[in-house]
């Protein structure tokens, strides 16, 4: 059966098929798709996750709205109004008002401010002394490397609300103490990130010929880390913000958050849990920005690692 | 010498769901294997060997795979593989038809003593006790040639190294018995010293046991030495099968003729470069019409890109499908050795 | 493995000092004098007692040494300054049993419902469980768990009336707690033990119990459970030793009356010596778990065991 007769031959081919063509080099090197850059290709997954831009969407409304809210409600959020307290919402006070008759909706704007600056200096300080302790570390290598891995451990192992407790309550309630306390350990996985980075590139085999050759390796180094950990530098920004925020939140609900008149969604929301079963509105509303801004926050975060890294997708 | 043929596989197709589109990767095959006898496939990568040979596992993801279509057949003891659900495959993996893979470093459970990683194959397959599995396991051990079985029976796979890793693969495999075994790039990600030994060992204990190998390798110089036939693939269709011998001296396929051009050879003028196949296999979501290797084949003619070629046959099993053994072909250029021809079919 | 526990836990002394001493000289630092305050007003005998413990008269580093050495020969964490006569270790005695209860009962839960939502999501990849799992998951993360405790005492609580809304006692004042202070664990167990899981399965080892002939449900359960469980060992470490931190915000918002609510209380009233005590306490219970963890990685994973065994 090996040796069955499968040739068609009853057909006629015409002689001219059989003219020699070779090698088509356009066909035997095709590259696929159009390359796009690599984070055109980014952007582009990334646009079509809708999750994501729907995160990004509301993120920026939330912002708008911390911004713009006491200008469109025309109350200030200080002003106390004994004659309207504990209102529900109403034509005049969206949001309705607090116990002691302030409008809820322009103490959630300005308390926005205040929660959406913490988380976002916070992640700054994180990123800043992680990357420069990651980035040192990387590249002395030898004693420096393991010392700073040795605090790294260190740090790592503390017990980080405790932590932050003790710091805030020694600090003080401002908006730079508040910040100190709740940044002051959460570097350490900046850190490791950074340094296993630099590593990785530093295996690499042009780095090795360019030290080889006696060039200045950390200039390469620095210069090729920026694009390659841009991504993950990225997805952890988005992904720290929101714990930054909850953990004002948490000081806030022992008693330890910004300081009044200053407000914010977790001081709003630690107020307003006290008198939940008769005014439930005090608390929702500055739960919901709360819930609303950290999940967009992990929104886009997701979004933007399963764009930076397709592979994870399939 | 009448054989017994243990595995035929007619017209088999296997395609790829992507989001690209489906990929053909296997575009209709014909293979047999006799008893105790060793086929090699053997081709680039993503020529579809390796997915042929997980197709005969029923090894491929279930979601995104379509597996041959109504004229295909995997035949195995009487039964088409391919209409067998998921638990009667697995009852016949590992008893009946067992795989090795790639890369041993990989292909053992990290947090499992090796031991039990053999003896569970005995104890899926065989209603005996756990201490009779963990003799058969030893034995197993002792028959790859791992020294201080009992000891080694204890350890985890970190404590071994690739080469003894690949040994303990094999005795996995190997341990109920199989008719067939399929070897899946065995040697490699191994050193060369040990891709022999790995090599010597599979050749062993086929004759011992009498079993069926299926090699899957790119390597020609892995085939030269273990392969009693050679199919070699090219864009998931087979361009020429033959006994070894056929393959590597009376080859009649250019695909053939270039991939052992670009073996080394210690013979060989030095001074010489090595032949080098330009370019790269063609895109399987699309696949070409007529033969997939004309657009980086020296002698392409116009109807290569037109019409499927048709079978050659020259010796018995010894097949290739290439236009170049038409009458009308051009063959000015064509080495003489591709151009010999010997009975042809049909004409 | 001896050697790597003694290791680990001579480490993990260091550790604790650290902690002690830096908390002690934060504390000493901060902004007023609570301690001298409540001293001077305290009558003659009551002030000649406790100075004489606790030497408040001398200097900072002085009193450092001096609590120290009680810390370590009688194993007494301080006494409050607020409540006069009320030694730290009393209220540990007294409430951490009742952190300790709800918050090993939450991570009871937190584990095996994560784990077993987790590896359902990756075993049923892009069907509906899975989806509805993931949702769930990302909207667990993203509630408070103060809102969400919220939520449970308006409705459960409040409207229904099914449980109370808060206090301490009966059976049924652990439902909300534990629900509140399980979710968020369950959801980031689900989130990790899916991924583990995923990573897993697409090992060429799965493969190979494929091949011998392994059915579905004895490659999950022999070769894919373990050894995606090791990642989530790992996570495990940290939420044992969070077991108090977790119930300060939950204890204050259900009114119960453990350990974390007396944290909160002490860091509210400013009793600077309470909260000094409580801290090294929560320390102590934190590196002790983390040491535990680390044996436990151990016993799960046999590379590590084998290695910081030699």
């Amino acid at each position: 059966m090996v040796t069955t007769d499968t040739v068609t031959s009853n057909e006629i081919y015409e002689d001219e098929l059989f003219e020699k063509v070779g090698i088509k080099k356009e066909l035997s090197e095709h590259m696929g798709r159009p390359a796009l850059t690599y984070w055109a290709e980014v952007w582009r997954r990334f646009r079509k996750n809708k999750l994501a831009i729907t995160g990004l969407i509301m993120l920026c409304i939330v912002t708008l709205l911390t911004i713009i809210g006491p200008t469109l409600s025309g109350h200030d959020y200080q002003y106390m109004d004994s004659s309207i307290r504990s209102q529900t919402p109403s034509a005049s006070h969206w949001f309705g008002t607090d116990r002691m008759g302030r409008d809820i909706f322009t103490r959630v704007s300005v308390g926005g401010r205040i929660s959406l600056i913490i988380g976002l200096l916070c992640t700054l300080v994180m990123f800043t002394i992680g990357s420069i302790l990651g980035a040192i570390a990387g590249l002395k290598g030898g004693w420096v490397d393991d010392l700073i891995m040795r605090i790294c451990e260190f740090v790592g192992n503390l017990p980080y609300l405790i932590i932050v407790v003790i710091l805030s309550m020694v600090m003080g309630r401002g908006l730079f103490s508040l910040v100190f306390a709740l940044s002051f350990i959460s570097w350490v996985g900046t850190t490791r990130m950074v340094r296993g980075q630099i590593l990785q590139i530093k295996e690499q085999d042009f780095v090795k010929a360019a030290a080889a050759l006696g060039a200045d390796s950390k200039r390469i180094i620095i210069k090729h880390l920026f694009p390659n950990t841009l991504g993950i530098i990225m997805v952890t920004i988005t992904m720290a913000v929101p714990g930054f925020i909850l953990g004002e939140a948490f000081l806030s609900y022992i008693g330890l958050g910004i300081r009044p008149p200053e407000t914010s969604w977790g001081a709003l929301a630690a107020a307003g849990q006290e008198r939940l079963m008769f005014y439930p509105h005090e608390l929702f509303f500055p739960s919901l920005m709360l819930v609303i801004t950290i999940l967009s926050f992990h929104l886009i975060g997701d979004g933007l690692s399963d764009a930076l890294d397709p592979k994870l997708k399939d | 010498m009448a054989k017994e043929r243990i595995l035929e596989v007619e017209n088999l197709t296997v395609a790829f769901k992507t989001y690209g589109g489906s990929v053909q990767a296997v575009r209709g095959t014909d293979f047999y294997l006799d008893k105790g006898e060793t086929l090699a496939i053997v081709g680039e990568s993503g020529c579809g060997k390796t997915v042929t040979a997980k197709a005969i596992m029923g090894l491929l993801p279930i979601d995104n795979t379509t597996i041959g279509n109504e004229n295909s057949k995997i035949m195995f003891n009487g039964r088409n593989l391919i209409k067998l659900t998921e638990g009667e495959l697995a009852d016949l993996r590992g008893k009946e038809i067992s795989m090795i893979f790639q890369d041993p470093m990989t292909s053992l459970n990290p947090t499992m003593r090796i031991g039990e990683q053999i003896a569970e194959s005995v104890l899926i397959h065989n209603q005996i006790s756990k201490e009779k599995a963990k003799e058969i396991a030893i034995k197993m051990l002792k028959l790859v040639q791992i020294p201080n079985p009992e000891e080694r029976y204890k350890q985890y796979p970190f404590e071994f190294s690739g080469g003894m890793r690949q040994r303990v693969m094999i005795a996995i495999a190997l341990a109920c018995d199989p008719k067939i075994l399929i070897a899946d790039e065995p040697t490699t990600a191994l050193d060369v010293t040990i891709q022999a030994q790995i090599m010597k060992l599979i050749n062993e204990l086929k004759k011992d046991l009498d079993t069926g190998v299926i090699l899957v390798t790119h390597d020609l110089g892995v085939v030269a030495g273990a392969a009693d036939r050679i199919i070699v693939m090219y864009a998931g269709k087979i361009v020429e099968s033959g006994r070894t011998e056929d393959i590597f001296y009376n080859l009649k396929h250019p695909y053939t003729y270039a991939l052992l051009q670009s073996v080394p050879k210690l013979t060989k003028d030095t001074s010489k470069k090595l032949y080098s196949l330009q370019g790269t296999p063609p895109d399987l979501i699309d696949p070409p019409k007529g033969c997939g290797f004309a657009p980086r084949c020296d002698f392409a003619m116009k109807i290569c890109s037109i019409k499927t070629p048709e079978k050659t046959t020259f010796a018995e099993g010894h097949e290739a499908y290439c236009w170049l053994h038409h009458e009308k072909a051009n063959t000015q250029g064509v080495p003489e050795l591709i151009l010999t021809r010997g009975e042809s079919s049909g004409k | 493995m001896g050697r790597f526990i003694l290791k680990r836990t001579a480490y993990g002394l260091i550790t604790l000092f650290l902690i002690i001493t830096a908390t002690f000289f934060l504390i000493s630092a901060a902004p007023g004098d609570p301690i001298a305050a409540k001293v001077e007003v305290m009558p003659e005998r009551a002030q000649e007692v406790i100075r004489a413990k606790y030497g408040l008269d001398q200097p900072t580093y002085q009193r450092y040494f001096i609590y120290m050495k009680n810390l370590i020969t009688t194993g007494d964490f301080g006494e409050s300054v607020i409540y006069t006569g009320r030694s730290v270790n009393d209220i540990i005695r007294d409430n951490a049993p009742i952190s300790a209860k709800i918050g090993i009962i939450a991570l009871f839960f937190q584990i095996t419902l994560g784990v077993l939502l987790g590896m359902i999501a990756a075993l049923n990849r892009d069907k509906f469980s899975d989806h509805f799992i993931r949702v769930s998951v990302v909207l667990a993360i993203c509630v408070p768990s103060f809102v969400f405790a919220a939520l449970l005492q308006y409705f459960i609580g409040f409207k229904w009336g099914i449980t109370p809304i808060f206090g301490w006692g009966s059976f049924k004042h652990y439902i909300l707690p534990v629900a509140v202070y399980a979710i968020g664990g369950i959801a980031s167990y689900a989130k990790f033990m899916r991924n583990s899981t995923l990573s897993v399965m697409n090992e060429d080892y799965v493969l190979t119990a494929r091949a011998k002939g392994c059915r579905r449900a004895r490659t999950v359960r022999k070769h894919i459970f373990r050894n995606s469980l090791i990642p989530i060992v790992t996570m495990t470490g940290p939420a044992i030793a969070g077991i108090f931190a977790g119930s300060f915000i939950i204890e204050r918002l259900f009114s119960i009356p453990g350990l974390g609510q007396y944290y909160v209380k002490a860091v509210s009233d400013t009793d600077y010596t309470m909260v000094l005590g409580l801290t090294i306490f929560f320390a102590i219970l934190y590196v002790i778990a983390l040491i535990l963890v680390d044996i436990l990685y151990g016993v799960v994973d046999p590379r590590i065991k084998i290695a910081k065994g030699e």
